[in-house]
């Protein structure tokens, strides 16, 4: 891994392409860094500051708008329903899931390859698809604007994501493991809560963070399934607050990035398993 | 179900996850079909069968045609500067280990961001008078300080552009954890045969890359079909006018705002056809591939 790898030539010349290889990624990175600054700065400064100078650092510096926002409308609210909404629905979604992925790699049955792929292509299933339906249903079932209805929704979509993920890396651990367990009388629940589920951590984690990311940043469901006030999600209620708040942009971004500080947060402890996760080829080509 | 060779204990593995998605998947897509031919009268109270009118309205509805258009729009322009960018940048990235983790950690930034953050930041910055024209003032690229959102012909481009901008930092990681799999002896090799960049990137990288390549691609289609509600509803709405309408903004907007439940309907279930469609080519070239590559 540490050999050279920039060939022959002499050294100004490697200098200069070793200059020029990083010249895209500057630019690249700068192009990424800059709407982050223009957000997290911005949402430190005052009304007037962000009126007059848009691209300076925050002088005056001000913390009011993180304060301000839980004020306004009912951000926290938001907030607390995105949370809830997330943590359920990842949960038993997952549950699900590792049942079925365990069934699907363990239990020999007719057409499974059939169900298999079935379940798998309903990842990508886009919600507007069954959405006008489901209104229907949630209409009659009484289940529009309740937290159930919504987190069923997000548990469907957790399901097959999870299932063909697991499925695969569950079909790679050696089955010498499982039996031995089995001669020593563990049933396929203590096998799969027990000893399967420690051996599939960075799978999991990689999950968990993926998931959840689609879950939080989501809009078109709770869009449709949430429309009362006080039960929007945090996604949406930012579209509202840029329509009411509309003067009052440093608010906007202070509530944007407090939006997205609980992604960050598990990014950043999921992050060696994400990254693992990609490599290893939980999420493989 | 004995004959399926499952005994009680394990049907229970499978017994969640049949309710759910008989639920939220299977039980609307059955009615989605019904309702594509129905025609229902909300005053009345009566429901009617149609046929196929509800698919003759929508093929010479323009509306429709131009959402269609759009996401092909969206398709052809970023499928491929968006992989083209990958591949370069997953290279360049291979090649410079040692920036790596700085490059590698802000780049995969814009995949945390929501799209309704990344959205509404790019509505401001992007505004006709906003900070992205004034830097380009200033540097003496006025000729580019265009009106991005405002003005009907470009709208959908900036779309694709701002799409472009968050999905390259996860393609990027991807297909650089694929890079990182080739063998240093190989590149090595090729150094000692004198293979300049350009070679490498051809001979050894892309080849290495092909199957993670076609996936993103596949991937990347079906997001750009059916998958950007979120970026549109965002952005700009559908406008200015109806010029950036897209499949699911045509449906959305036909039920929740003019109450066509059938009318939509039918277009929901032209997208569901296409995805099938699609998702049985890419499974049966995938099915080819994976007995290539022994992944089962």
């Amino acid at each position: 891994m540490k050999k050279e790898i920039y060939g022959r030539p002499g050294k100004i010349k490697k200098i200069i392409i070793i200059i020029v290889k990083r010249i895209p990624l500057v630019i690249y990175t700068g192009s990424v860094a800059f709407p982050l600054y223009f957000l997290v700065f911005n949402s430190f400064k005052t009304r007037t500051n962000y009126m007059v100078n848009k691209l300076k650092l925050p002088f005056p510096f001000t913390i009011e708008n993180f304060i301000g926002v839980f004020t306004k409308e009912h951000f926290a609210r938001w907030l607390l329903n995105s949370l809830f909404i997330t943590i359920v629905a990842m949960t038993i979604g997952s549950i699900i899931a590792l049942l079925l992925s365990y069934g699907f790699s363990n239990f020999q049955f007719k057409q499974k390859k059939a169900s298999f792929s079935f379940v798998a292509s309903l990842m990508i299933l886009p919600p507007i698809v069954i959405i006008v339906p489901l209104y229907r249903l949630y209409f009659e079932l009484k289940l529009l604007n309740t937290y159930l209805g919504t987190i069923l929704i997000y548990i469907a979509y957790v399901i097959p994501f999870w299932t063909y993920f697991l499925t695969k890396f569950f079909a790679s651990i050696p089955k010498s493991i499982k039996e031995s367990a089995k001669i020593d009388g563990g049933s396929d629940i203590i096998i799969l809560f027990r000893l399967i589920l420690p051996l599939s951590k960075a799978p999991i984690v990689t999950l968990t963070v993926a998931s959840s990311l689609f879950i939080w940043n989501d809009l078109l469901i709770p869009l449709i399934f949430m429309q009362e006030d006080n039960l929007r999600t945090l996604m949406v209620g930012l579209t509202v607050f840029r329509g009411r708040l509309t003067m009052n942009f440093p608010a906007i971004f202070a509530g944007m990035v407090i939006s997205t500080i609980p992604m960050a947060i598990l990014f950043i402890y999921g992050q060696k398993y994400f990254l693992k996760g990609l490599l290893s080829g939980a999420i493989k080509g | 179900m004995p004959k399926n060779g499952l005994n009680k204990g394990q049907i229970y593995f499978f017994l969640p996850a049949i309710i759910v998605i008989s639920f939220i998947f299977l039980i609307p897509i059955i009615n989605l079909f019904k309702l594509s031919f129905q025609d229902i009268n909300i005053e009345a109270r009566t429901t009617s069968f149609v046929g196929l009118q509800n698919y003759a309205t929508l093929l010479k509805d323009n509306v429709f045609i131009k959402s269609v258009r759009n996401n092909l729009i969206l398709i052809s322009m970023v499928v491929p500067v968006l992989t083209a960018l990958c591949i370069l940048f997953s290279v360049l990235l291979f090649e410079c280990r040692r920036d790596f983790k700085f490059f590698q950690v802000t780049i995969f930034l814009p995949y945390i961001l929501s799209i309704t953050v990344v959205g509404i930041l790019f509505t401001i910055l992007l505004q006709k008078n906003g900070p992205i024209n004034g830097i380009l003032k200033s540097i003496g690229f006025g000729f580019l300080a265009i009106d991005w959102l405002g003005n009907p012909r470009i709208a959908i481009l900036t779309v694709g552009l701002i799409i472009i901008w968050k999905e390259l930092g996860f393609g990027t990681t991807l297909f650089l954890s694929r890079l990182m799999g080739i063998s240093s002896d190989l590149i090595a090799a090729a150094d000692i045969d004198g293979a300049n960049w350009w070679r490498k990137v051809i001979s050894i990288y892309v080849p290495h890359l092909s199957g993670i390549i076609f996936f993103y691609i596949t991937l990347t289609i079906i997001n750009l079909f059916s998958w950007v509600f979120n970026y549109i509803y965002v952005i700009t709405r559908g406008g200015p006018g109806n010029s950036t309408y897209v499949f699911e903004f045509f449906i959305y907007n036909r039920v929740f705002w003019y109450n066509q439940i059938n009318y939509a309907s039918s277009a929901a279930v032209i997208v569901f056809v296409s995805l099938i469609t699609v998702i049985y080519f890419q499974m049966r070239s995938r099915a080819g591939l994976d007995e290539k590559r022994d992944i089962w």
